[in-house]
């Protein structure tokens, strides 16, 4: 287990906009993934880096809008991910 | 604009004759019955041949760059109807890799919906209607013998995965894409009234997906977003009868948490990638119907469909195509021929009698075939790496893992994952062992240049990279 880093939602942040969208756009922990063109091939990428970066598994059934709608419900997402069942 | 005569384009236009009122389109962006859709196509096929730059002789080479929608369905079409070649150009494709595909396949222009070009003329960019641009580009020399591309009678294109590495363009000309839509159709069996939730990019599945069920007088049904609800919620609305997806998307289906039962369902593929046991068994019992496996290439199109689902690595028997196994053993390297294979790679151009010049495709695919006949699939034999899906080449990402200043050499392999199948991973030879680029510094210059799917998710440095005898990187 590779330990979650404190400002989690940060850490999210710079990976949806490592990953996800080329440029530098304004994105901020609150911003809708969604509306700013999130689809499946990015919910993809974000899945295989959240579980890379963070060592959680994500189960298929937390792929759900509010999870991933912006850079804060992941991190709440992931913590849930990382808590002990 | 020239006639219509065996073009894909007039296969669809007959059938729609049949009913035009019914729908060929249903969900996000409204209904479209097959009479206005074939009113639309003809209309943006006149816009189309008047652009600036189509050529008034031989075959138009057209670049598609649209989201997932009734209006890519739309200019595909309008541009075969044109009497031109598509080829779709992936949204998730960063710069780089949509110029290399427009040189490589020596683009007339881009028409384009939503993005932002920065690097194009902008004397050449023209606001065509509709919240599309038409973009002119400069009409390079093609590295492929037009009269040769032409002579097939052209009307798609499309990489199988990246545009450098070993990716070459594979042309699909309109003979070819009636006949393999015929023939996975058998195995499929979709007609009129049925309806297909539409679940893949439409830029990497097209003619055995979009064309087939166009042709076949079925409705394709567009859900408002790719989440499981999402799908779900769009298949009971508009009593989607037929999934056609990748595993993940089953997997997502089979997980999704309102519990509703998708009733109208009665053909379930899983395709693009392995299909895991898991995710097989766990569709079966929230829905009640059996994930088929297909087997589709685009070299092939879907020549394998196993419905009987007790296996998920069994990808089925074949009827109209023969297969061989090298070797001539029980496993081997798939081998395969049959109807609607593929006419030419584009790049380098080798047209299909020199690639089965031995008359066999051979699918890079290791199979074994059961007693009954079936094909199970047991492994790669070619380096490509599978990610849930998506495809890409070790060499690509080498390739632009060398270009960075930190980097002497690289070496990429797909590691095995339970749920995407592989995901790539990187040994990094680093110019300086004691400073090395961080994961960080790589992965940003990876984004630049290639789609997200395809950079590494671990780099490992190394301090030597194991060689061939003839100086190449050995592959792991």
């Amino acid at each position: 287990m590779h330990g979650l880093p404190a400002n989690l939602e940060d850490a999210l942040l710079g990976l949806v906009r490592e990953k996800l969208f080329e440029g530098g756009a304004p994105l901020t922990v609150e911003t809708d993934l969604f509306a700013a063109g999130l689809d499946s091939m990015g919910i993809m990428q974000l899945m295989i880096s959240i579980e890379e970066r963070f060592g959680v598994r994500v189960p298929e059934s937390a792929v759900t809008r509010d999870n991933f709608s912006t850079a804060s419900s992941l991190a709440a997402m992931v913590r849930r991910c990382a808590a002990p069942a | 604009m020239k006639a219509l005569s065996d073009s894909i384009v007039e296969a669809i236009f007959a059938r729609a004759a049949e009913e035009p009122e019914r729908a060929a389109f249903v969900g996000r962006d409204g209904e479209l019955s097959f009479g206005r859709l074939v009113a639309e196509v003809e209309r943006w096929a006149t816009v189309i041949v008047r652009l600036p730059g189509f050529p008034a002789e031989g075959v138009a080479r057209i670049g598609v760059r649209c989201p997932d929608g009734v209006q890519h369905a739309v200019l595909m079409l309008a541009v075969m109807r044109a009497g031109g070649c598509a080829v779709p150009v992936a949204g998730e494709l960063p710069a780089d890799e949509r110029s290399m595909l427009a040189r490589t396949t020596a683009l007339h222009g881009v028409l384009s919906q939503g993005g932002q070009e920065r690097a194009a003329d902008e004397s050449e960019r023209h606001e065509i209607g509709g919240g599309l641009r038409w973009e002119r580009l400069a009409a390079e020399e093609p590295c492929f013998p037009v009269e040769d591309f032409e002579s097939v009678c052209p009307a798609f294109i499309r990489f199988s995965s990246g545009t450098t590495g070993a990716s070459k363009g594979v042309v699909l000309s309109h003979g070819t894409l009636r006949e393999r839509l015929d023939s996975a159709n058998r195995r499929l069996g979709i007609g009129g009234t049925d309806r297909v939730l539409w679940t893949l990019p439409m830029a990497h599945h097209f003619a055995v997906s979009i064309l087939l069920y166009l042709r076949e007088g079925a409705t394709v049904v567009l859900p408002e977003g790719s989440l499981a609800g999402d799908l779900l919620t769009a298949a009971c609305q508009y009593g989607a009868t037929v999934f056609y997806g990748s595993p993940f998307q089953a997997a997502l289906l089979a997980a999704e948490a309102s519990e509703r039962d998708w009733p109208g369902l009665r053909l379930a593929v899983s395709t693009a990638a392995p299909l895991a046991p898991e995710t097989a068994g766990a569709f079966v019992r929230r829905y009640g119907v059996r994930l088929a496996q297909g087997f589709g290439i685009i070299e092939a199109g879907l020549p394998l469909l196993s419905t009987s689902g007790e296996d998920s690595m069994v990808v089925g028997r074949p009827d109209d195509f023969e297969l061989r196994l090298e070797g001539n053993g029980r496993e081997g390297g798939l081998c395969l021929r049959g109807p609607g294979m593929f006419d030419a790679y584009l790049s380098p151009w080798c047209p299909r009698q020199e690639v089965m010049a031995d008359g066999w495709f051979h699918t890079g695919d290791l199979a074994r075939q059961e007693a009954d006949g079936s094909i199970r699939l047991v492994g790669r034999l070619k380096s490509v790496i599978n990610v849930g899906g998506s495809k890409c080449f070790p060499e690509e990402i080498e390739e632009v893992l060398r270009r960075h200043e930190g980097v002497v050499d690289a070496r990429v392999h797909g590691e095995e994952h339970a749920r995407w199948g592989m995901l790539p991973v990187a040994d990094i030879l680093p110019v300086d062992g004691t400073f090395p680029p961080t994961d960080g510094e790589l992965s940003a210059h990876c984004r630049r240049r290639l789609a997200g799917y395809k950079i590494p998710v671990r780099y490992q440095m190394v301090s030597e990279l194991p060689r061939t005898a003839s100086g190449k990187v050995r592959r792991v």
